[in-house]
């Protein structure tokens, strides 16, 4: 198993034509459907910021790598859940297909933009089909008062609080070589993300992130072809 | 019939704490000295093995792990050998001394520690101050070992308050989950009534996807770790006696305990009430589990259930014995 876990950008798949389901998600899906043995735990992240922009797609993407054997969990800046019924219904739709998880994903700046009502709507959501009101708080240096606000306004809403504060981390893109990449495969498993400008990138994380580069997805070259042990390991080091 | 899939097992071999918080369910403290018996442990992990629905992670919860340190080694020695994972809980006292509990962490990560659950709210504060889970954290963060932070809360003692005496450096890429406390074990008598966060939905719901095959310090065996290893009446049986993968195969056709998981303690409720058992049935819960914990501790209310399922179990068998089982799979889930 090479890969930890993996994340996509599912902005980075679409790119709508007439309301069709882009070419690139089929295409992801099932190149994902052929790669399971190669993750350690078969768990993909979808995002980035806010999957739900596009929700006809986020649930397409859901349903095909549920198939695939994968669980996924969605991180959302929970800017859509502006209506009750809808978000009740948004969130029980990715639920019937598979998402384990919604996340809220947030920041000093986005925290501001989440009216009371939207956050309630959230909550709501995810208690009636059986989730975690769950939050990932991206900070710089200082945890600012809105972090503690938001706590306090999801535990009287839910007795339940499960949160991530997760100081941002300065990243680093390498360019493609086969004998780092190599490298980093043989020390530990990395995560394995697809980012919004459509890069397939081996994260390694530290006190910064390390993303190292080893294709983008609109390439010929097929995805499970991309990040198979035969493309990216020496010879030496293919038993992993 | 849907299989009961246990995400963990979670080991209780001893209820014996260095301290003795107000809220603690199980009522664990500094008396209850009990040493594990590591032998038993082995055996019950080495059956495990044999569950094709139990997902390969052990869990030390207590009592106090760190008291019994030898011997937690050596049952994760084992435990690695037959291909477990563990985590465990803790309220971190041994971060008074950070270079030792660094040395004790190296060898626990060497064995398969994925995960350590740090305890800490105002009811572990009376008894260990915030700067020793903040060098429990730095401790746990330089070997590299993952961390949640359990915060046990009250109407008046949020999680924020916790969180704020912690410095942002401590609080980044832990995982934090606030819950609230329940008035089961020594909450009942030793937290305020008004502190309880209480719903009339609180009853609702199921814990299905919850569940968590816990082995108690006598050889109890119990589909959680939430409040059912507070009730004999949901007891799977003893390893002592039987293997746990026969305690679990057993389990599956407990149609008690497969209608208490899939439908939930609430479940129960138009039952008790056409037993005349309505006033055991509170207007308001915490949570299932606390309407769980109380129903099956209440010996009137175990015998009404037991009646009930005892003639529905009758009432299987015989469309067993006739060819047509699809009622077992509407009552059962």
């Amino acid at each position: 198993m090479l890969y930890d876990c993996a994340s996509i950008a599912l902005s980075a798949l679409s790119t709508p034509k007439n309301g069709d389901t882009p070419d690139l998600i089929n295409t992801i899906a099932s190149e994902f459907s052929r790669s399971t043995a190669y993750f350690r735990f078969p768990i993909i992240d979808v995002g980035a910021n806010s999957a739900m922009a596009a929700p006809g797609e986020l649930l397409y993407l859901i349903d095909h790598l549920t198939r695939a054997g994968y669980v996924t969990r969605v991180l959302t800046s929970g800017q859509h859940f502006v209506d009750f019924n809808e978000s009740c219904q948004q969130v029980r739709d990715m639920v019937r297909l598979g998402v384990t998880r919604v996340i809220l994903r947030l920041d000093p700046t986005l925290v501001l933009t989440l009216s009371d009502t939207t956050l309630a709507n959230y909550v709501s959501a995810c208690i009636e089909s059986g989730l975690n009101a769950e939050m990932r708080f991206e900070f710089d240096d200082d945890l600012p008062e809105t972090f503690f606000d938001i706590i306090r306004k999801i535990e009287q809403l839910r007795f339940y609080t499960k949160l991530y504060p997760f100081k941002k981390r300065l990243t680093t893109r390498y360019a493609f070589d086969l004998s780092t990449i190599s490298s980093v495969l043989h020390m530990g498993q990395p995560r394995l993300v697809i980012s919004e400008d459509k890069a397939v990138l081996l994260r390694v994380r530290g006190a910064v992130y390390s993303d190292f580069m080893i294709g983008y997805i609109d390439e010929n070259q097929p995805l499970s072809e991309m990040i198979c042990p035969a493309r990216l390991l020496r010879p030496q080091e293919r038993r992993l | 019939m849907r299989d009961l899939h246990f995400n963990g097992l979670v080991l209780i071999p001893s209820d014996h704490c260095n301290i003795q918080c107000r809220h603690c369910a199980p009522e664990c403290g500094p008396n209850l000295k009990r040493p594990w018996d590591v032998e038993l442990l082995k055996k019950c992990i080495s059956d495990a093995t044999k569950i094709p629905n139990l997902t390969k992670r052990i869990h030390f919860a207590g009592g106090e792990p760190f008291l019994y340190f030898e011997q937690m080694l050596e049952v994760c020695r084992h435990a690695q050998g037959c291909g477990f994972v563990h985590s465990l809980v803790t309220n971190g006292f041994w971060a008074r001394k950070p270079q030792r509990a660094s040395e004790m962490f190296e060898r626990l990560k060497r064995l398969g520690l994925c995960r350590v659950e740090l305890s800490t709210d105002v009811f572990h504060q009376e008894f260990l101050p915030m700067w020793i889970v903040s060098n429990a954290i730095k401790v746990l963060k330089a070997v590299g070992i993952p961390i949640t932070l359990r915060v046990v809360t009250t109407r008046r003692h949020s999680v924020d308050t916790v969180l704020r005496q912690l410095t942002p450096d401590d609080l980044d890429d832990i995982e934090i989950v606030g819950s609230p406390v329940v008035p089961v074990g020594r909450a009942t008598y030793a937290v305020p009534k008004d502190e309880f966060y209480l719903s009339p939905s609180g009853a609702h719901g199921s814990c299905d996807t919850l569940l968590n095959l816990t082995v108690r310090s006598d050889g109890n065996v119990y589909p959680c770790c939430a409040g059912s290893e507070e009730n004999p009446s949901l007891s799977l049986g003893n390893i002592v006696n039987f293997p746990i993968d026969t305690l679990v195969r057993n389990a599956e056709i407990n149609l008690m305990i497969r209608r208490l998981i899939h439908a939930g303690p609430s479940s129960f409720f138009a039952l008790l009430s056409a037993e005349g058992l309505a006033h055991k049935i509170r207007s308001e819960y915490t949570n299932i589990c606390h309407a769980c914990t109380e129903l099956f501790a209440d010996e009137e209310v175990v015998d009404a259930i037991r009646r009930q399922i005892g003639a529905e179990e009758r009432q299987l068998l015989s469309e067993l014995v006739s060819g047509d089982d699809s009622g077992l799979a509407a009552r059962s889930g």
